[in-house]
């Protein structure tokens, strides 16, 4: 299937093209992301830096305060601001004033976490310690260097001074005021090493990296920093000492200062977010600040490693993510190209299977006509080994060449190519195909183009099967039916036969008594005798009539199509109809004055109605009943047509008989079976008129709808193609006069059939008589009993229900022996009179009953009197 | 009355079947000691409550012998009525409280054979000797170093120099609070005397000799522990015979070396 494949590669190309965008937008999404989270973790660990720096400036600044106000306080307390005095002045007893300056001070120095104190004089010189060894010993430079301040009245703490050769001291220094307020002297006061600043600085110490350090102007670092150990194990400490004043902060192993000491000597307080390599080498961020109370600066700094943990973190789990995905895309894509594939294979199995095992071949169609794929059953079909011998082959060229007749066959005028021309489906009924062999075969095919995604034709899938062995059948059915239509009709002559010879009877008797009774006056009376042959000429004329008839309707196996008109048609066959009947059944027609013309053959047509009629008589089963015959014209519409029996014609105007009973009706059962043939209801019937009807029905294209109920009667409607032309029927009616009259006598008329009962009363009536009328014997006898002096005849039919005519007879004998009965039937006379031999019948009429016919039997019957 | 019966049974629910208490009461010398020891042994033992409170040694050892405690601590040898009720009951030695006598390296070095007698430390800190050279050191005021009168250090001192806690006392020393004031004092001045417990003294801060009833006893650990050194007594830990394991854990802990290193960090001398 290369339409398939094509799409099945388009999509897996696109699946991975998506897919590949997808981690290229989620990688440079994580990207940007990333970069915004790395600059975000260097600001906010920056600012956390800059809050660390501002607090130990403002808690060294508080402790200074409050030393310098313990300071000041101590020494302005007045016993010991007089020994000071005196110490500094030349005071009498001055080591006895020493000691008891050492008495007051010593308790609460150490108190204080100071370790030591002096005071000098002006000059620097010491005039009172702790120990008498130090008097007199000029103070170190360090300390000598803000003594002036101090003597100004500031206050002061130093910076890290180096005393002797390795005691690193910070002093704290107060001005010694005399009674005159001038400055006599500096009191002074070692801080303990727990007052130096890096135990404040210290604090600012947190996780594993972040430090704070002062450093002087000179760039020497007034702290110990917190990585003594790496500084004394990479040279810049010796082995015991600490960064406190022994340092340069200088980029290890070069001589430049550090980012933040190099901006701090010559620029405002400020920060890098921006790596920068410390005093170790290590790169960190930093924020940096002047202290001028403590004339240093004061520096915090991280390691950048440690300020970007969180982000290494998060970059790290952003990473894992993206690997996961990508992993999880991977399987699931992989799972899912197994699962499409299986899918695929599976489908293309069952379509394999589906086509390989189909009857009718199937073969695809590229735009060039070429065979794309086919089936078993074509190759097979078409006579070739396998698939492979018709690939890429031009179909038309290998099995549409020619005709059926040889003639050549242009591909551009076949139905598969105008199916793809037209983009439309194409359904041919019969067409020849050939095979390798070179012989041909009828087909009927299919072809369906194909479409791409844009609505394009690529192609197109032709379905064909072999129809000779269709053919055969159809012919050989068409045979049967002949068969069937002629036995039938055969069959019907059997059965009208009784009735026909029973008229030939009638007219033979007419012609004969006619011409017995012309021969006979011929001489006495030669005008009566021409009267009678005039009537043996019209018995003539009308067995003539029966005669054509008759030949109509064997047909003679001519199928003569004419355009007839079905109400005359139906007039013309209305003797024969009637003949054929049971007694007690009346034929009603309701036959349209102007009828379209049909194209048809009369004999058929007549057979059909013949057949319907018998049936319709057969299924009021000797009861008496109605069969309606009506003719008109309509238009049927498909689905109307649907419903009908016969090919589906195409909707359009129809002309129709209908003919419907009042009989017993059908189940849906036999509704089911009736058109096949053999199937019969009645005992000695052969099952063959309504399969030669539908027969009838095929074969002038025509469709025949069936309403049936059991109990309610059935109605079969033909339809046939109407013609444009239309009929107008004639009717001519002759009527013979007798002059005898019934003078109002009284008649009553027995017949359970109200049509037959009330035209045998109207007739009655005609002749002058008063008619009553009974529906049954039962009702018959009632009335007889009370009207018995006024009745003069009875006319009663010889079947009826509750109680027949002849039992009612018997009955009325029994009241009357004398009574006069005319018994009406449309048995024969003698069949009938049979039964009431030696029974004084008064008469037989026999149906249908002419007025002519009644009138005489009834004057026969009374005229006795 | 129902409460009152269901009270012992919640009581009882309350209490964890395995609670581990230890109850410790007595000498606060040695509460000293056994306060960070108890921190150092809850942070292993999780699931021990140990109960410190003090009172004295004289009320350790009755808080033991009534039950009141499961431990009693002690800094000073029982006395005899005591010693007598004390039947059943175990001393623990756990440590040494040894006092030295310091000096100002100034002093130190020109006092001859660094060391004083019982009296003329008793005669200094009276206020009777006012200056080094009257007992062989150099012409230089003494400042007395004292500390404050609860100290348990001040107490053994005095108790041994003066033979009474509440003798009279030279009213010019230099009170300081803590062990620590008093050497930085001792340490920096040129004239100071004061006492300190054993380990105290670097190069700065010199411990010396003292004569007593015509016998010489240095400051030194092994004189501590074979009670030849007389400015010292001993820490105990009292305990019933039958005490469970949990307790008997904890006394050995004091007795480990981890033990032994927080009764030097208090200023005591291990009993090894």
């Amino acid at each position: 299937m290369p339409f398939g494949r094509i799409q099945d590669r388009l999509s897996a190309h696109t699946g991975r093209v998506i897919a590949t965008l997808f981690f290229l937008l989620a990688g440079l999404v994580s990207w940007v992301s990333l970069g915004q989270i790395r600059q975000h973790e260097l600001l906010t660990a920056a600012r956390s830096l800059q809050g660390v720096n501002t607090l130990t400036a403002r808690v060294l600044q508080k402790q200074s305060t409050e030393a310098i106000a313990e300071a000041t306080s101590l020494s302005t307390n007045a016993p010991v601001h007089e020994l000071m005095l005196a110490l500094l002045g030349t005071g009498t007893d001055v080591p006895a004033s020493r000691y008891a300056l050492r008495l007051r001070l010593a308790a609460w120095l150490v108190s204080h976490d100071f370790r030591d104190f002096y005071l000098l004089g002006p000059e620097g010189r010491i005039r009172a310690g702790f120990r008498d060894a130090d008097l007199g010993k000029v103070v170190a430079q360090g300390v000598l260097d803000t003594l002036g301040d101090v003597l100004h009245g500031e206050g002061l703490i130093t910076h890290p001074v180096l005393i002797g050769d390795h005691d690193v001291q910070m002093w704290m220094m107060v001005p010694v005021y005399d009674q005159g307020g001038i400055a006599a002297g500096v009191f002074a006061v070692v801080l303990d090493k727990q007052r130096h600043f890096d135990e404040t600085t210290g604090l600012g110490q947190f996780g594993a990296s972040t430090e704070t350090y002062l450093v002087d102007r000179q760039g020497r670092m007034l702290t110990a920093s917190r990585f003594e150990n790496q500084l004394i194990a990479n040279g810049r400490l010796k082995e015991g000492q600490n960064s406190e004043l022994n340092m340069l902060v200088h980029v290890s192993g070069s001589n430049q200062p550090t980012l933040a000491v190099a901006h701090m000597l010559d620029g405002p307080d400020g920060m890098s977010i921006t790596p920068y390599p410390d005093y170790r080498g290590v790169p960190v961020i930093g924020v940096w600040q002047w202290d001028r109370l403590f004339d240093a600066a004061i520096i915090s700094e991280m390691d950048v490693d440690e300020a970007l943990a969180g982000y290494v973190q998060t970059r790290n789990l952003i990473l894992m993510l993206l690997a996961g995905l990508l992993l999880a895309g991977l399987i699931v894509a992989r799972s899912y190209a197994r699962y499409r594939r299986r899918q695929e294979r599976e489908s293309n199995e069952l379509r394999n299977l589906l086509l390989e095992s189909t009857a009718e071949a199937i073969y695809g169609l590229d735009l060039q006509g070429r065979c794309s794929f086919a089936n078993k059953a074509c190759v097979r079909m078409l006579g070739y080994e396998a698939a492979d011998d018709l690939y890429g082959r031009n179909m038309h060229l290998l099995a549409q060449h020619s005709h059926a007749d040889g003639t050549s066959y242009d591909e551009q005028q076949s139905r598969i190519f105008s199916s793809l021309r037209n983009k439309t489906r194409m359904h041919c009924r019969e067409e020849v195909f050939w095979r390798r062999d070179g012989s041909s075969f009828p087909v009927e095919f299919w072809s369906h183009p194909l479409f791409d995604d844009g609505g394009e034709v690529v192609g197109c899938v032709v379905t064909f099967w072999d129809i000779s062995e269709l053919r055969k059948a159809e012919a050989q059915r068409n045979r049967i039916e002949k068969q069937i239509q002629h036995t039938q009709r055969l069959e019907s002559l059997g059965v009208l036969a009784g009735g026909i010879a029973h008229d030939f009877n009638n007219i033979l008797s007419a012609i004969l008594g006619n011409a017995a009774l012309a021969s006979r006056k011929v001489i006495s009376d030669p005008l009566d005798a021409r009267e009678r042959m005039e009537s043996v000429v019209q018995c003539c004329d009308r067995a003539s009539v029966l005669c054509r008839q008759m030949l109509a309707y064997s047909g003679k196996g001519k199928f003569v199509i004419r355009q007839i008109n079905l109400s005359s048609m139906v007039e013309e066959i209305t003797h024969l109809l009637e003949v054929s009947l049971d007694k007690g059944v009346v034929i009603k027609y309701s036959l349209a004055v102007t009828l379209p013309l049909v194209e048809a053959d009369e004999a058929q047509m007549q057979q059909l109605i013949m057949n319907l009629v018998t049936n319709a008589n057969e299924a009021i089963g000797g009861k008496s009943g109605v069969i309606s015959i009506t003719t008109g014209v309509m238009h049927a519409d498909a689905e109307y047509l649907m419903d009908c029996y016969g090919d589906i014609p195409v909707a359009g105007r129809y002309t129709y008989v209908e003919v419907s009973d009042t009989g017993c009706g059908m189940d849906a059962e036999t509704r089911q079976k009736i058109f096949d043939p053999f199937f019969t209801t009645k005992f000695t019937g052969r099952g063959l008129g309504m399969s030669a009807v539908l027969g009838i029905v095929r074969g002038h294209h025509g469709a025949l709808k069936l309403y049936s109920e059991p109990g309610k009667g059935t109605t079969f409607k033909y339809l046939i193609p109407a013609s444009d032309e239309l009929a107008t029927g004639e009717h001519e009616a002759l009527e013979l006069e007798d002059q005898w009259r019934g003078d109002g006598r009284l008649v009553l008329v027995v017949d359970d059939e109200e049509t037959v009962r009330e035209t045998a009363m109207m007739m009655l009536e005609d002749m002058g008589f008063t008619a009553v009328g009974a529906v049954n014997g039962l009702e018959a006898l009632a009335l007889y009993r009370s009207r018995q002096k006024e009745i003069a005849v009875v006319l009663m039919d010889l079947t009826m229900p509750k109680m027949g005519g002849e039992e009612c007879f018997r009955e009325l004998r029994r009241i009357n022996p004398d009574v006069r009965v005319v018994l009406s039937s449309g048995y024969s006379e003698q069949d009938a009179i049979q039964t009431f031999t030696g029974k004084k019948l008064a008469g037989f009429v026999q149906k249908p009953v002419s007025p002519a016919r009644l009138k005489q039997v009834i004057h026969a019957a009374v005229g006795d009197e | 009355m129902r409460t009152l019966l269901l009270l012992p049974a919640l009581l009882f629910l309350a209490q964890p079947l395995y609670a581990q208490i230890i109850d410790i009461a007595g000498s606060t010398t040695v509460m000293a000691f056994m306060e960070p020891a108890a921190q150092a042994y809850r942070r292993m033992h999780p699931e021990v409550t140990i109960n410190i409170r003090g009172g004295g040694s004289g009320a350790g050892a009755a808080s033991v012998m009534d039950g009141r405690a499961m431990l009693g601590m002690m800094s000073r040898e029982p006395e005899e009525p005591e010693l007598a009720r004390m039947h059943g009951i175990e001393r623990v030695r756990v440590g040494y409280d040894a006092v030295a006598v310091v000096v100002s390296s100034a002093v130190y070095r020109s006092l001859p054979g660094h060391a004083l007698s019982r009296g003329d430390v008793a005669a200094i800190y009276r206020g009777e000797v006012r200056n080094w050279q009257a007992v062989g050191g150099p012409d230089r005021r003494i400042i007395t170093v004292d500390k404050v009168k609860h100290s348990g250090t001040r107490y053994v001192f005095v108790n041994y120099v003066l033979s009474d806690p509440h003798a009279a006392w030279a009213t010019d020393s230099v009170i300081v609070d803590s062990n620590g004031e008093m050497e930085t004092l001792v340490q920096i001045s040129d004239q100071a005397i004061g006492f300190l417990p054993f380990g105290g003294t670097d190069r700065h801060l010199h411990a010396i000799g003292l004569m007593d009833q015509g016998r010489l006893f240095f400051p030194d650990a092994a004189h501590v522990r074979d009670g030849s050194y007389p400015l010292s007594r001993s820490l105990y830990v009292l305990h019933k015979k039958k005490v469970p394991d949990y307790a008997r854990d904890f006394i050995a802990f004091l007795l480990s070396a981890e033990g032994q290193k927080i009764l030097s960090a208090s200023g005591y001398l291990p009993v090894k």
